[in-house]
Formats: C-alpha cells, structure tokens, sequence
C-alpha cells in the first residue's frame, strides 16, 4: 500500500463518518448542513482522485513508499503526547506553577538531558521567570489549584 | 493640517512614549521569537497595562508590540523551522534553508530589512491615502468579499504544494475545521458534539501554536530519536548546527549588491500585501502567501525558491508587513477595527472618552497624526532593536535541543491559555499538535489549512449573507464587477500555474 | 518559644474571626478579579474598565480583568458560576445577553439564582439603521415600503441572535417579509450598512453605524429595545410602537451564588457611587453609553424578565424564515 492509498481511503472514512453520523446528528436543519455538506462532498471526490492515482501508480510499479508513520522513533516522540495530556489534566488540580516544574524535569529527563545541575536549574528558573513577568508584572492569573 | 501635524508631534515626542514605543517592540520582539508565545498574547497580557499608560503612551506600548512581534516571529521561522506567529510561516520555506546552510545571519537580516522597509511603505500608503481607500473598502460587500476569498484560496492551495491535489485536500480540511461552532445564519451550533466551549469554533491561537509549534516539536524529536539510533546523531549535530558560527563569516553579511537584487521583490510585495490589508479580515498570513507565490513566478531563478532564495524571505516578510498600514484604514476613517491591534486601540480610545470615526480627523486630528507618528517610530525602533537582538539570538541555535523542546511545550501551553484564560484551549493545541504530526507524514501542506480555516467562515458567512441579500440568485457574484473580476482572475491564475507545473515537470 | 507562637497565632485567628464576625467583613484583601465574558475589542469590555478604574480606588484593591469569551457569554458566565463564592471573582458586562445565550444556542440553561447580582450600569438599545438614499424615511414609511415589496427588503444584525430574533417577532406582527443577514460584529455590520449592501441594519450604541448616524451619515428607523437612544430622543422604541417583544440588553455585575451579602452590598455600593462620578459619566456619555444605576435585586428583576421572555419570542417566531 502506498501513501497515496493509504491517505485516500482515510479521507474517505473520515468522509463516511461526517456524512452517516456527523451531520445528521449534530448539526440543526437542512439550511445549515448545506455548506458542511457540500465541503464533504468536494473532500469526497478529492480522496477518490487520490485513490485512483494511487492504484494507478501501483498498477505501473511506482516506488513502494517506505511507511515512515509507526517506527521505533515515532512511538518514542509520541510519548510526549500522554505526558502532555496528564501535565494539562494537572494544571487545575495541582496548580500551574508547580506542576511546570514537575513536568520539565520529565520532559527534559524525556528529550535526553542528563546533567542533573541544567535539569534543576532549568525546571526552577523557568517557571520563576514566567511567574515573575506574566504572573507578577502583568498580573494575569494562571489556575492556582492545591498547591500553586 | 500642518498645525495638527505639529501638535501631534509635540504630543508624541516626549520620553516617556519613546520609553513605551521601545519597550513595546523589545517586548513584542521577544514573544515573538519564542515558539509558542505571539504578539497577539503580548497585547492581551499588556491591555490592562496600556489603560494607565494615558492614550499616546498606551498606543505607542500597543503598536510597538505588534511591530516589533510581527519580525520577533519570524526568527524562529529562520532558526528553527518553527514560525513563531502564524503570519512567520511562509518564512520558513526559505529561510530555515539559510540556516541549515549556514546563514541564518544573512537571512534574518533580509527579513528584518525588507519587513520594515515594507511596513514603513504601507503606513505611509495609510497616512496619505486613507480617505480615498476607504471609498474603496465600503463598496467590499459579502459578493466581492465572497470572490476574493474563493480567488485567495484557490490560488495558494495550486500553488503551495507540489501536489495540487494536496493543496485542495488541506484546503477543504481547513474550510471543514472552520464550520465547527456556530451557524452564522441561524445562530444555532453544529458539529460541536455537545461541547460548549466549542460553541465559536476552534479559537485559532491554539490552533496554530498545536500545528506549527507542537507538531514540529513532534517532527524533529522524532527525527533526533532516529539518528541517535542510527548513531549519527552527533555528526547532524555538527553538521547542521555548529557551522553557524565557524565557516565563513559573509555567510552572516547581507552585501548591498544581494538586497538591491530583491528590491523589486519588496516593492511588488508590498504593492500586494497593501491591496490585501485594505480588505478587512483578509489577514497578513494571505498577503504573505500570495507575495511568495508571485515573487515565485517573476523571479530568474524559481528552482531557488525553498532552498534559500533571498527573494522568498523579501516576499514573504514584506507581504506580510505591508498588510498592518492599510488595515488600519477602516479604524481612522470610519472606527471600524479590521484586527486585533486595530480593535483594541479602538478601545483605548474610547476608554479616555474619544470615539474614531468620520469625524476623528476633524475633531481630533492632532491624535490621529500622533498615532501615525507612533507607526512610523515603532518601525524605526523595530530595525534598530532588531539589528541587535538578530545578532545576539542568532547563537541560540547551538543550545542543546532538550532545553529547546522543553521550553517550546511550555510556552505552548501558556500562548494557548492565556488569550481566553482556558485549559480547554490548550487540549485543543495538543490534538492538533498531533493532528499536524500526521498529516506532515503526509506532505499535507500545514499553512495552507491554516490560511483555509482562517478564511473559511468568512467565506461561508459572506457567501451565505450574499445569497441573502439577492434572494437566493446566484448570479449576485458575476453582476458585481470587483467579484467578476477576481473569479475570471481565479481561472486564469490557475491555468497558468498548472501549466507552468507541467513545464517544469517535463523539463 | 514554639508554644507560644501557636498561641499567638491561634489569638490572632480568634481575633480575626472576631473582628470579621463583628465589624462585618474583612474585604477586600486580595486583587479582585472581573471577568468579561466578551472579547476585549467589545462594549462590555470597554465599559468595565472604565467603571473597574473607579471601583478599584474605592476598594483599595488592584482588579485583574480576563476576557473570556465564548458562546455569546455563556462561556464566561459558566467560569463565574463555577468561581468560589468569595466575592473575588466578578462577571461584568452585558449579562442579560449572556442568559438569554442558552436558549438559542440549545446548551444548558443559567437559574436566576446561579448568581447573586451587584446591579446594573446601563441599558443599551438596538438600533435599526438605513442610508440617507433611501425612499423610506420613518418607521411606518419603512414597513409600508417592506409591505409594498415582500421578500426584497433585506435587514442585517450585528450578532445579536436577540435582536433578529425580535425584528422576526415585528416581521409576523406585521404581516411581512424580510431578508435577514446576519453579521459577524457591530462593526461588520455598520460597514455593511455604510457601504449600501444591506436596506437596514440593527447595531447596538455606540457602534461606527451610531456615530455616523450622530454626524447624519445614516438615518435612525427604530430602536428595538424599551429605553431611550441617546443623542436620538425622537426615536421610538419597541414599547411605544406596541410590539410585543424587545431587546432588553443591560450591562452588570454579578457574582456566583453564596457570595456574602454584606460582599455583595458592599460592592453594590462601590458600583452606586462609582455611578455618581460626574466626569466618568460625561465620558461614558461621549461614548454613546447610558450609564443608569439599578441596585441589585433590580437587576435580578431584569434578568428574571429577560429570561421569561426569550422563550415566548422564539415560539412567536418559530415560523418565520
């Protein structure tokens, strides 16, 4: 399967999904699902054109694509995903401030820092500089929580 | 004239102004720089600010900051490939390319020049053209808004991407993420699934900090991984970024013999970029788009383009900036803002008691020269602040990345909470952190959604107001003549730029 | 040593107490924080921080002010509601709009008694504008025009689902049809009617489409809401026409329900007397702004109203398209 195959039929279900679940359900009347609808359709027809070049350029041995999505390295880089969900989740409950510092030391222990003295320094400096300058100068709140 | 000409400099020029003017574009330059954080958050965070500062000091702060913010983005675009204002993007094309080469001095200095070589240009188009422009912007209605929407898009969709049909994929992406939130006919939501924090759609800083900033945090972590395991990480190391600071020293010089050759780039770029800002809405990200796209097609040498062509940094920067000077039309002429900076310096007129509108140049002309005075001053600060801050910032690139990427996740976070204050707000950075992580595996252009989301509902609400207004006839669109006109020049841009594809694909 | 610090301490929490408990309480201490629940280019946002100017230096606090916008206010009225009640947390702006915002765009609806109410500030009215070129030049010129030309005369909003809402409700009392175009903001909308893409167009006060209309440049019809348009005092509105329904826009305070009342009274009172500053009413006056103090329990009659109305209006006008 080649990009081009791959990237079509997932336009196409996102499509399928839009058309039988998405609009019927959440959006109110025919009026305002026309211009959804029509977007849908246009994206529909895109896909197909993608799909039909992709089977073309199979049928002619066109160069098997190396599938870069799902590699060790990717599945590492994504890591940074969840841990961005659990810091985000945190910042109300825990406090924006403390759970930044928390959460730097993690990231940087993450993107492969190692000396434990940057790590300290970096992961206390930055969220004083930030608190010094948006929180203090301008005075703008982040969420407080339990902690700070 | 002259005499309020004269009362508005004497207004203006005392220290403490000059003090904010500088301030503001120190500041502004700064957040922009950083991934994550924009001019635009600048202004939010600094509003409270400017409401004490008394109304030259107050505008002169607020103007600055979006001056000096507009070049401070571009600076990562050159660094690091990630823009640090939605309107840096098309920087990165070819700037970052310079960087990898070595000469990210060089490129940074034609950004900043031809930035605020255009900007001045354009605000003087605004200080000496405003009447007659704004004539022009008032006959702009839902038809003509609706066809030079239709000609912006389809134009940089062809032309942004190798692949057209790509173009058209982000495009339609882009347009179908711009219809989540509120119809704007019925006022009824859609497609919002029963979240109401969804109800005015996808606010857009969020937006392009997860796109631009986090998903390319995503990328190059990704890419460090597998050159560590490939073992050859230190070699990239050395390779791509310590060579900044050994080889060849004119690899940093701009020679005024390389900007005199995109003069004409600049000129163009800002003639278009003007044009764009004179319709409201239409933002610099578009301006700076179609300069690029245009610069392209004239230029010499269009096989330089994306590799580092000075011109594409000339287009891109001054494409962008000439956009601010003309936007400002509508707010001195009639009191109606056409962005952000404009909006709130409308409120920071009204909160000392003073309304812009058709009369402000009667009655409060000495004001309205001052704040045109300001303009030209925060661009001056601009260059002289840049020109050092380019030099000293220039050797970041050398930190190591992890501090980099940290700081970049941080910063996200924030630029994403703080314009509406809401947590809900940085989730929606992260999936579309992820979401342009994905669709870049897919050479699925990224801007180009961007430019289409920003312009989809304007598309959709000045189209269906259209329709309303002729009573459902479509033929509205090619009665009008600015929107006949742009629909014929939609065609024949298109035709033109498929064919030159075709030449160089056969070449 | 260490005892008797707890000692200490424990005396001064005591004193504290007592103090509150007998003096009333002990506020503010902190930096009190006002959300608005629109954006910062908005008329809630200007006209908060004109009145916040004033109530800090009363209240010997700092104010910290967060736009939050979202949902036609439904977005920051929630964040107040979900605030701790301890008088810290303040939504300020055109509220009423924000409770009448559930009902048309279908989410959960607020209780009077979400809040507790400071008072309101001032009344604004939607004004319906046409150009100087037209052949209609009063209101009942205007609807025997529309009448003449069903389906031909176009009439816009800017952004208030209330306001076309309303203009429907005159549409069916009347017997006639119009276009509705809706715009995105007040200022969209006033360049539309400027520039003759529209026949008429409703705005709130002090909009570009008013201040042109001051210098003659455009042409007042009616006001849809029950007060009087400043700078027009020959305008009618919806009540002295008879029509069964208005806008009823009026700017406020208010606080998460289970503030204090002696908070709340205090802070009514700082907006009162706020509210007698000559020179901050001249210019809140310049702006186009109606700056009118109603206390508290006022306001809550406001909102009640405001809320029983919405409902009513929408069945009235279920069928018109």
């Amino acid at each position: 399967m080649n990009d081009e195959l791959k990237l079509g039929s997932a336009i196409l279900a996102c499509c399928c999904f839009m058309w039988f679940y998405a609009i019927p359900n959440h959006i109110k009347g025919p009026q305002a699902a026309l211009y959804p609808k029509s977007l849908i359709i246009a994206m529909a027809m895109i896909s197909l054109m993608i799909l039909i070049k992709g089977i073309r350029s199979r049928k002619n041995g066109g160069q098997e694509e190396k599938w870069t999505l799902l590699n060790e390295a990717s599945v590492k880089a994504l890591l940074v995903v969840p841990i961005m969900a659990v810091y985000i989740f945190l910042i109300d409950i825990v406090g924006f401030y403390t759970i930044t510092f928390v959460f730097i030391i993690l990231f940087m222990l993450c993107f492969g820092a190692r000396r434990p003295l940057s790590i300290c320094l970096y992961s206390a400096l930055l969220p004083a500089i930030i608190y010094l300058v948006i929180g203090k100068l301008l005075s703008f709140p982040f969420p407080a929580g339990i902690l700070f | 004239m002259l005499e309020q000409l004269l009362s508005g400099l004497n207004m203006v020029l005392v220290p403490e102004n000059l003090l904010w003017a500088g301030l503001g574009v120190a500041f502004g330059m700064i957040l922009g720089s950083i991934p994550g954080l924009t001019d635009n958050m600048g202004i939010v965070l600094m509003l409270p600010f400017t409401y004490y500062l008394g109304p030259i000091a107050g505008i002169a702060l607020l103007m600055g900051l979006t001056k000096g913010g507009n070049f401070g983005g571009s600076i990562p675009a050159i660094l690091f490939n990630i823009p640090g204002t939605p309107q840096a993007m098309v920087t990165c094309i070819d700037g970052h390319p310079l960087t990898k080469q070595g000469k990210s001095g060089k490129a940074l200095k034609q950004a900043l020049f031809s930035s605020v070589m255009a900007d001045a240009c354009s605000d003087l188009i605004l200080i000496f053209l405003a009447a007659p422009v704004a004539m022009i912007a008032l006959k702009i209605g839902p038809p003509e808004y609706t066809s030079i929407i239709i000609f912006s898009l389809i134009v940089i969709s062809v032309a942004a991407s190798d692949k057209p049909l790509r173009g058209l994929v982000a495009v339609v992406l882009g347009l179908l993420l711009g219809t989540v939130g509120t119809d704007p006919e019925f006022g009824t939501t859609r497609l919002i699934f029963h979240v109401i924090d969804l109800a005015d759609g996808f606010h857009i800083m969020p937006m392009v900090i997860g796109m631009l900033a986090f998903s390319e945090v995503l990328l190059q972590l990704e890419q460090q991984i597998m050159n560590r395991l490939r073992k050859r990480f230190s070699e990239i190391q050395a390779e791509v970024f310590k060579n900044g600071d050994v080889i060849n020293p004119d690899y940093h010089r701009l020679s005024w013999k390389e900007f005199r050759g995109t003069l004409p780039t600049i000129f163009r770029s800002t003639g278009i970029g003007a044009a764009i800002g004179i319709i409201p809405g239409i933002g610099t990200t578009v301006g700076s788009y179609l300069s690029y796209i245009m610069a392209k097609q004239y230029s010499k040498h269009p096989e330089k383009f994306g590799n580092g062509a000075l011109e594409g940094i000339a287009a891109a920067e001054a494409g962008n900036n000439a956009v601010n000077g003309p936007n400002l039309i509508p707010l001195v002429t009639l009191g109606i803002p056409g962005n952000l900076a404009a909006a709130l310096i409308l409120g920071g007129f009204m909160i000392k008691g003073l309304v812009p509108g058709p009369t402000f140049m009667q009655t409060n002309g000495d004001m309205l020269y001052a704040l045109f005075i300001i303009l030209l001053l925060s661009n001056f600060f601009t260059l002289l602040i840049g020109y050092f801050y380019i030099k000293r910032v220039r050797k970041v690139t050398s930190i190591p990345k992890f501090y980099l990427f940290t700081g970049i996740i941080v910063f996200s976070v924030i630029g994403s909470y703080v314009s509406y204050a809401s947590l809900f707000d940085v989730y929606v950075m992260l999936v579309f952190g992820i979401l342009g992580y994905l669709l870049t595996k897919f050479k699925i252009n990224l801007p180009t959604i961007i430019v289409a989301f920003f312009l989809g509902p304007m598309l959709e609400s000045k189209f269906r107001q259209s329709l309303s207004i002729s009573g459902d006839d479509a033929t509205v669109f090619l009665t009008k003549p600015i929107s006949l006109t742009f629909l014929i020049l939609t065609i024949a841009a298109v035709f033109f730029l498929l064919k030159r594809k075709k030449k160089l694909m056969t070449d | 040593m260490k005892k008797a610090l707890v000692a200490l301490t424990a005396l001064f929490l005591i004193g504290g107490f007592w103090v509150n408990s007998v003096m009333g309480v002990d506020y503010p201490t902190k930096p009190i924080t006002i959300i608005v629940p629109w954006g910062a280019g908005g008329m809630s946002n200007v006209s908060t921080r004109m009145l916040g100017e004033k109530m800090k230096a009363i209240l010997g606090q700092p104010i910290v002010y967060i736009n939050k916008p979202g949902a036609s206010g439904v977005i920051g009225l929630n964040a107040v509601k979900k605030a701790k009640p301890d008088g810290y947390t303040i939504a300020s702006g055109a509220l009423t709009l924000g409770f009448t915002s559930p009902f048309f765009f279908d989410t959960d609806r607020f209780e009077v008694d979400d809040f507790v109410y400071i008072g309101s500030y001032m009344p604004q009215e939607r004004v319906l504008f046409t150009t100087n070129d037209k052949p209609y030049k009063t209101w009942e010129e205007f609807i025997a025009y529309s009448k003449a030309h069903p389906g031909k005369v176009s009439v816009g909003s800017g952004g208030a689902q209330w306001a076309l809402e309303v203009m429907k409700s005159i549409a069916r009392k009347e017997n006639i049809k119009w276009k509705y175009v809706m715009f995105k903001s007040g200022g969209a909308a006033s360049s539309a009617i400027l520039g003759g893409h529209v026949d008429a167009c409703e705005t709130g006060t002090g909009t570009p489409a008013y201040q042109s209309a001051r210098q003659g440049k455009l042409r007042v019809l009616v006001d849809l809401g029950t007060e009087k348009v400043p700078f027009f005092p020959g305008v009618r509105n919806m009540k002295d026409l008879g029509y069964p329904f208005s806008t009823m826009l009026e700017y406020g305070m208010a606080m998460p329900a289970g503030v204090p009342e002696e908070i709340r009274q205090k802070l009514e009172n700082a907006l009162k007397t706020v509210m007698q500053d000559k020179e901050l009413m001249n210019k809140m006056g310049e702006t186009g702004f109606t700056p009118r103090f109603v206390s508290g329990s006022g306001y809550r009659e406001i909102v009640i109203g405001a809320i029983n109305d919405t409902p009513a209006l929408q069945d009235y006008v279920k069928d018109i398209k």
